[in-house]
């Protein structure tokens, strides 16, 4: 008995020596975590308009085509409110410059599962390890990279998944152009759909005072907010469950009567036709994210 | 509690410790294997431990009432009375509604529904394995095989032993409840068996079968959408996720039995080696075929009523496999495909063997002499074991019977008009080749790691780099994990 419990203890010894192997190295690959946090460390002050989000606002918004510089897109792929919540709560104060935030909202933002009380928790680890946000009350309290397997795997092994996403300067995704579309785009829209529609509304309370909680935060720090509704393709936004869109715009009528934001709504805008889509909800970072950036900086500038 | 989870990396080691320094005192140890199994069974969900104590409790007292009685219709009774309990409490979790919704579109159909309702209720895990493992031991008390035993907490050891409570091996009382019976002593060979039998286990788990998952997933959500070579491909990685899932649960549980001094029944050996389809249903999860044979097969008459009576039995025999895997068309249809091909090879067999067959076959007996051809006839008819069973696997991961024959017949339009479609195609099959390559140079041995005494590997420190490889191999390349799939069993 001895002498294997003394082989078990060597072995998970060199086996903790491999993983802290791993963690160092992965920890100093960049990853779009580690890149926002350290531009919002160092140039946080020179941001005035700060972009915030799902992967609609990540894949959607070039703050470098908005005139005047000092933009910033600080959303993240699966982003759910609760996180935006968290995120501008640690970081505004690293933004003392800061006058508006636009603030994504989506058909399913009101209804999503928290990340917390999804199988994707681990998601937090990055959030807690390169953003100083932790929640979770599971591991992500340690903060290792290498508990959130899908990151840590982009970055040790590249062939194993899908290559790490990578976004510019100001943190626009940078990776899913026209010209990477796939023939068959539209063919995702069930599963997207699926994926969007949330039958059971038991998180539609807790969303909502996070969402109140964004706009809470914003007034009390002086920043305007505007709320956006992305837009969408026909083959989305005619197949969804009208009921779930109308108890979100519902929702969006009486946070804007209680905080007095503006609502800009471009969700059936028919200026977006199939080449400024990536697949049937998010514009293409190339094209569309460019078209899209330049109408809401025109029509939140002319309100002026 | 899953195997492959952050609470069973604490659970394991915690209960090794405590297990092992309970030695000496067997029915405190057995006490806290049963304490220690109902934690992991109800980790997730608590409310089916009365079911599963109830089972045993019952199954516990018909033993005895069985053992203790000479006369022959009260044994029978309560034989009886104690299977239409147990199927029936498995029945209305996993099959009432199923039936009760089959009946309802036939009456419809027929211009008369039917109001009968559908319960939803949650299938508790593991149920099918324990309900059949009970079974066992009644049915052989009521045989004569074994005499019932008294020590109730022994009996709830046997039937709630954690490693395998969930996923089998489905045991029988005979084999392993002696084994609750008397005092264990920590072998260390038997332990560093266990541990390597984990370490592949979850090797088969994280990245053959996880990875598989996400390819086989992503390929099935879209098959309109796919060429008949992206549906060969979505099929082959099933082929290989579901025999990566279930073999590596199976070899994590007799790992983790090895470590507490318990033989669990091996439930797989190398199935994709088989040269035909009986071979092959006698290498694929071994507890439920044998199972199946002595409760089933055998007491319908087996091959004892002529070859017809025989044919038919297998078929009925591989009908009711299909419908222990769940209340779906698609397992039937499953169990009755290899029911099909069964029948098909032993006609063939008899056929082959008959008196008019006989002397041609003989005249070219220069065939065997040739060593080539030999292994060239072997690879062929393994192969082609394999194509069989892979349509099969199609049958069984389909949503419904319309998907899949939809399904088989775009695959067999052969048609190719782009690459893969999954776009980590490449890294999963390599994978699998390094997998199937360690299980081919393993397949005569007891399992993967069984490492020959002789060459490289019987320097401790190759052995250790290949199993410290192995580890990181699992946490580095593994798939995003998900559940196992016979757990929905």
């Amino acid at each position: 008995m001895a002498r294997f419990i003394r082989n078990i203890v060597i072995f998970s010894f060199l086996m903790l020596v491999g993983l802290g192997a791993c963690e160092y190295y992965a920890r100093r690959q960049p990853d779009v975590y580690s890149g926002k946090a350290d531009y919002v460390a160092v140039n946080g002050g020179d941001i005035e308009t700060l972009f915030i989000g799902s992967s609609l606002t990540y894949w959607g918004v070039a703050p470098n085509v908005w005139d005047g510089g000092k933009a910033y897109n600080l959303a993240f792929n699966g982003q759910t409110i609760d996180m935006v919540y968290y995120l501008l709560k640690r970081r505004m104060k690293d933004m003392p410059n800061l006058e508006r935030v636009i603030l994504e909202v989506a058909y399913f933002t009101f209804f999503d599962s928290f990340f917390e009380d999804t199988e994707h928790w681990a998601k937090w680890i990055p959030y807690e390890v390169h953003l100083d946000v932790g929640r979770h009350p599971k591991l992500s309290r340690y903060g290792f990279e290498i508990s959130c397997p899908s990151i840590f795997r982009q970055k040790v092994v590249p062939w194993a998944e899908q290559p790490l996403e990578n976004c510019d300067s100001l943190g626009h995704a940078d990776y899913r152009n026209l010209s990477v579309r796939s023939t068959e785009w539209k063919s995702s829209k069930d599963l997207i759909i699926q994926s969007h529609t949330i039958s059971d509304w038991e998180n539609v309370p807790g969303n909502y005072n996070y969402f109140a909680g964004v706009l809470e935060l914003c007034r009390r720090a002086g920043v305007e907010v505007i709320v956006c509704m992305f837009p969408a393709h026909e083959s989305y936004y005619t197949r969804i469950d009208p009921g779930q869109l109308a108890k979100m715009y519902e929702l969006i009528g009486t946070l804007k009567s209680r905080y007095g934001f503006r609502f800009l709504d471009y969700f059936k805008d028919a200026r977006f036709n199939d080449g400024d889509f990536f697949d049937v909800v998010h514009l293409n970072n190339d094209v569309g994210a460019h078209k899209f950036t330049r109408i809401l900086h025109d029509d939140i500038m002319k309100s002026f | 509690m899953q195997f492959i989870s952050v609470e069973f990396l604490l659970f394991l080691p915690s209960v090794f410790c405590a297990y092992w320094l309970l030695r000496r005192w067997v029915w405190w140890q057995n006490l806290f294997v049963v304490m220690a199994s109902y934690m992991f069974y109800g980790w997730a969900d608590w409310r089916y431990l009365g079911l599963i104590a109830g089972y045993t409790l019952w199954s516990f007292f018909s033993g005895i009432l069985i053992g203790s009685s000479g006369n022959e219709r009260f044994r029978k009774g309560v034989l009886w009375a104690t299977v239409a309990v147990n199927l029936g409490v498995l029945g209305l979790y996993k099959y009432f509604d199923f039936f009760v919704d089959n009946f309802n579109r036939v009456f419809t159909a027929f211009g008369m529904p039917l109001d009968w309702v559908t319960l939803n209720l949650v299938l508790p895990v593991g149920i099918s394995f324990y309900t059949f493992q009970a079974l066992s031991y009644t049915v052989d008390v009521y045989r004569n095989k074994i005499a019932p035993t008294k020590d109730a907490i022994s009996f709830f050891a046997f039937l709630g032993f954690f490693p395998q409570l969930v996923a089998g091996p489905i045991e029988r009382a005979d084999t392993l409840l002696p084994q609750f019976q008397r005092m264990r002593r920590f072998d260390y060979v038997k332990g560093v068996e266990g541990m390597k039998r984990v370490l592949w286990g979850i090797f088969k788990k994280m990245v053959i079968a996880d990875n598989c998952a996400l390819a086989v997933d992503y390929i099935f959500a879209r098959q309109t959408e796919m060429d008949g070579f992206n549906l060969l491909t979505g099929a082959f990685f099933f082929t290989f996720q579901i025999y990566g899932d279930f073999s590596g649960y199976s070899d994590i549980a007799i790992g983790c039995g090895k470590l507490l001094g318990i033989d669990l029944m091996e439930n797989f050996r190398f199935p994709y080696f088989s040269r035909n389809i009986k071979e092959f249903w006698q290498r694929w999860h071994i507890s439920l075929n044998l199972w199946l044979r002595d409760y089933v097969y055998i007491p319908l008459g087996g091959n004892r009523k002529g070859v017809k009576r025989m044919l038919f039995n297998i078929l009925v025999v591989f009908a009711i496999s299909g419908l222990w895997h769940g209340a779906r068309w698609t397992y039937i249809g499953w169990g009755l495909y290899n029911g099909l091909l069964i029948v098909g090879f032993l006609l063939a067999v008899m056929l082959l063997n008959s008196n008019r067959m006989a002397k041609p076959i003989q005249k070219m007996w220069w065939w065997g002499k040739c060593v080539a051809i030999r292994k060239v006839g072997v690879a062929l008819s393994v192969i082609s074991t394999f194509l069989a069973v892979m349509v099969g696997w199609v049958v069984f991961r389909s949503g419904g019977v319309q998907n899949a024959v939809m399904y088989l017949k775009d695959m067999f339009d052969f048609s190719v008009t782009s690459g893969f479609a999954y776009s980590q195609t490449w890294p999963v099959l390599c994978y699998i080749l390094f997998f199937m390559a360690v299980e081919f140079a393993a397949r005569n041995r007891r399992y993967a790691l069984d490492f020959p005494s002789a060459g490289l590997m019987r320097m401790k420190i190759v052995r250790w780099v290949v199993f410290w490889g192995l580890a990181m191999a699992t946490f580095l390349l593994g798939g995003e994990p998900c559940s196992f799939i016979y757990f929905q069993f």
